[in-house]
């Protein structure tokens, strides 16, 4: 075996290897892997802006399934006719239990944790060393399903690792909303893993609202391998948590396949927040969209990296990549890195990015006509903030939009 | 109505009022012209208090209300309204909400209650119609993928449902065909009234065929240096502005 290169920082884990877990052989191989590389650090080129040292301080014991304190029923859910799910910590607290991983725990194909492809999965590993549940959606039909995870603090730190696996059938469109939201008093970390697979013509609408404590670090990892003609379509709406990380693998893996990762990224005070995305063109004539927005006032530090890999054979792929920024802070600072890698000769792939600050033409503009500034910069705002979810129909589009003005007139007030 | 006495405003430090003085009576048109460059448009932005202007000297009154200690929606509210040379495009903000949030921001700041929603739209479909705005422009975000003279339009018809005392037009007539020129017209004939007064800058005599002002003024290097009825105008246009200079 030859040497680990020193970016990788092996005692880094240290403290999460002294936490007690049930000795399954496929975490001891995930404690394995851990002793080994140790967490991700900014010495890793895609970890340079995100620094996990807290974290890494912490190491918060792996979180039991809590008391909840709210009643599921009364929770913000956005669609009526959806499968409903709550798990708190990671534990399933509400729905059908055949809907979770529980029973399946050692059927699940732990091993394709895609750690050396990808080369700093040591979060997947982590979330593997220490889960206890999650959702486990095998959609034969078209389906909407609504999972809540929920942060319920108590009274000690707690990390909560929840598995999420969706595997969509050939030909059927499902939507799959998740909300990670805070309750309760001392932090409750999380370090989610979600494994999604979607077979010929499948197409998975997946919105996701991160909205979890402030004090909270909060890291995710999403794999995703799409097959012939099949389309993952992911809406993102980031608000909370201190520290977060939103990290995306998806791979194209036939013809014909379409990722779209848009959303926008709301960040104040002193808060931390990243989004990377690697979109992996494998096969030809696929397309991919990445459109982030991101909004960050006070102290707020923001990053954005996203990464087309086009491989020689995916001749014709047709690869996008835009990042706009508000910066409403002289002191906050957002980081970008777009990156292409393109091995094949017939392909088009763009990227394009924007910071600045709200323009003062259209506030003057908007205040000639009798709105006051505090009204108008709202109403750009906002505006900026839709840009990122024209796409999204409905009751949907509408709650992300209400979301995103809620934080607008919290955040920013 | 508007006073304006010894104004002077310069931006980036370069002086381009150098002392308007200008006094437009309730009901009336006057309409300025001159030559590029002349502070035209400064005059219409500082008025509606446009921030990277300096107002580095004089005054200027609506209705014996400071407008200089104003912030531009507080002037707003005062009755006064600027219709942009160039309108500005607002991305996301859809123009029947931003024209509703406009009419109810200045309601609110007169002390009135909001307008409810029907009568809103009942009213905005009414003056819609007149200025030939459809319902696709006003489903639209603001002026974004209109033509120059759908803008204007535009212009108007925020105007129209604002219902300034005091309106400045910046402009108006520039980029638009003779058949638009009409209709724009005829929109601002319809405003005109014992209660409103109106500014009308423009460059060419043309628009005046159709607005006909109380009052001309010639502005030229930050100064009105003449003054005179709709013949003026004429005159003008025949003689161009160099010889009205040169006497002057």
């Amino acid at each position: 075996m030859t040497a680990l290169p020193n970016r990788y920082r092996p005692e880094s884990a240290h403290g999460f290897l002294q936490n007690p877990t049930d000795g399954a052989q496929w975490r001891n191989e995930a404690l394995a892997q851990l002793k080994d590389r140790g967490l991700p650090t900014p010495k890793l080129e895609r970890w340079r802006y995100t620094n996990l040292a807290e974290f890494e301080k912490a190491a918060p014991a792996p979180a039991e399934k809590p008391e909840l304190s709210v009643n599921p029923i009364t929770l913000p859910w956005m669609v009526q006719n959806s499968r409903k799910l709550v798990f708190a910590n990671g534990h399933l607290v509400f729905g059908d239990a055949r809907l979770t991983l529980g029973g399946h725990l050692l059927e699940v194909p732990y091993e394709t944790a895609p750690m050396d492809k990808f080369q700093d999965g040591m979060l997947w590993a982590l979330n593997t060393a220490f889960l206890a549940d999650g959702p486990y959606l095998l959609l034969n039909e078209d389906a909407t399903v609504e999972i809540i995870h929920i942060g319920q603090g108590g009274e000690q730190p707690q990390l909560a690792s929840p598995r999420t696996v969706i595997e969509i059938a050939p030909n059927v469109h499902a939507t799959v909303i998740e909300q990670w939201i805070a309750e309760g008093a001392a932090p409750v970390h999380t370090n989610a893993a979600t494994e999604i697979e979607i077979a010929q013509g499948g197409n998975l609408k997946h919105i996701r609202v991160q909205e979890e404590g402030r004090d909270r670090t909060y890291l995710s990892t999403t794999h995703v391998r799409a097959a012939r003609d099949a389309t993952y379509d992911c809406t993102f709406l980031n608000a909370g948590s201190a520290l977060s990380r939103h990290e995306y693998w998806v791979e194209l893996l036939e013809q014909g396949g379409h990722a779209a990762i848009r959303g926008s990224q709301l960040v104040s005070g002193r808060q931390h927040m990243d989004t990377t995305i690697l979109i992996d063109h494998a096969a030809a004539n696929c397309t991919s969209n990445q459109t982030v927005r991101n909004v960050l006032a006070g102290n707020a530090v923001g990053v954005f990296q996203g990464k087309i890999h086009v491989h020689q054979v995916a001749q014709k792929t047709d690869g996008y990549q835009l990042c706009n920024t508000l910066m409403l802070s002289d002191r906050a600072a957002m980081n970008v890195k777009p990156e292409l890698e393109i091995y094949a000769d017939d392909v088009k792939c763009s990227h394009g990015t924007t910071t600045g600050t709200l323009d003062e033409t259209p506030l003057f503009y908007l205040r000639s006509r009798g709105i006051p500034e505090v009204e108008a910069r709202r109403m750009m705002l906002s505006a900026f903030i839709a840009g990122a979810y024209d796409h999204v129909d409905g009751k949907i589009q509408e709650t992300l939009l209400a979301r995103a003005g809620a934080w607008l007139d919290h955040d920013l007030a | 109505m508007l006073e304006i006495s010894n104004l002077h405003a310069a931006i980036d430090g370069k002086d381009i009022l150098k002392g308007i003085n200008l006094s437009v009576p309730r009901g009336q048109v006057h309409a300025i012209m001159g030559p590029n460059g002349s502070g035209k448009s400064t005059l219409s932005y500082v008025m509606a208090g446009r921030e990277e202007y300096e107002v580095t000297n004089g005054c200027a009154e609506l209705d014996g209300k400071d407008l200089l200690e104003l912030a531009p929606e507080e002037r707003a509210a005062a009755g006064l309204f600027l219709a942009f040379q160039y309108p500005i495009e607002i991305p996301g903000v859809q123009t029947t909400t931003f024209l509703k949030t406009a009419v109810n921001a200045i309601r609110k700041q007169n002390g009135q209650g909001e307008m409810d929603a029907l009568s809103f739209l009942k009213m905005l479909k009414a003056k819609a119609a007149q200025l030939g705005v459809s319902d696709d422009m006003l489903k639209r975000p603001v002026n974004v993928g209109f033509s120059g003279g759908e803008k204007k339009r535009m212009e108007v018809l925020q105007m129209a449902m604002l219902e300034p005392k005091f309106a400045v037009l910046d402009e108006t007539d520039s980029g638009l065909d003779i058949d638009a020129l009409k209709i724009v017209a005829d929109g601002v004939n319809t405003l005109r009234g014992p209660d409103r007064s109106f500014l009308v800058i423009t460059h060419y005599q043309r628009l005046l065929d159709y607005i006909v002002p109380d009052v001309v003024h010639v502005l030229a290097h930050g100064r009105i240096v003449k003054s005179g009825g709709p013949e003026l105008a004429k005159e003008l246009e025949a003689s161009g502005y160099a010889g009205v200079l040169d006497a002057a």
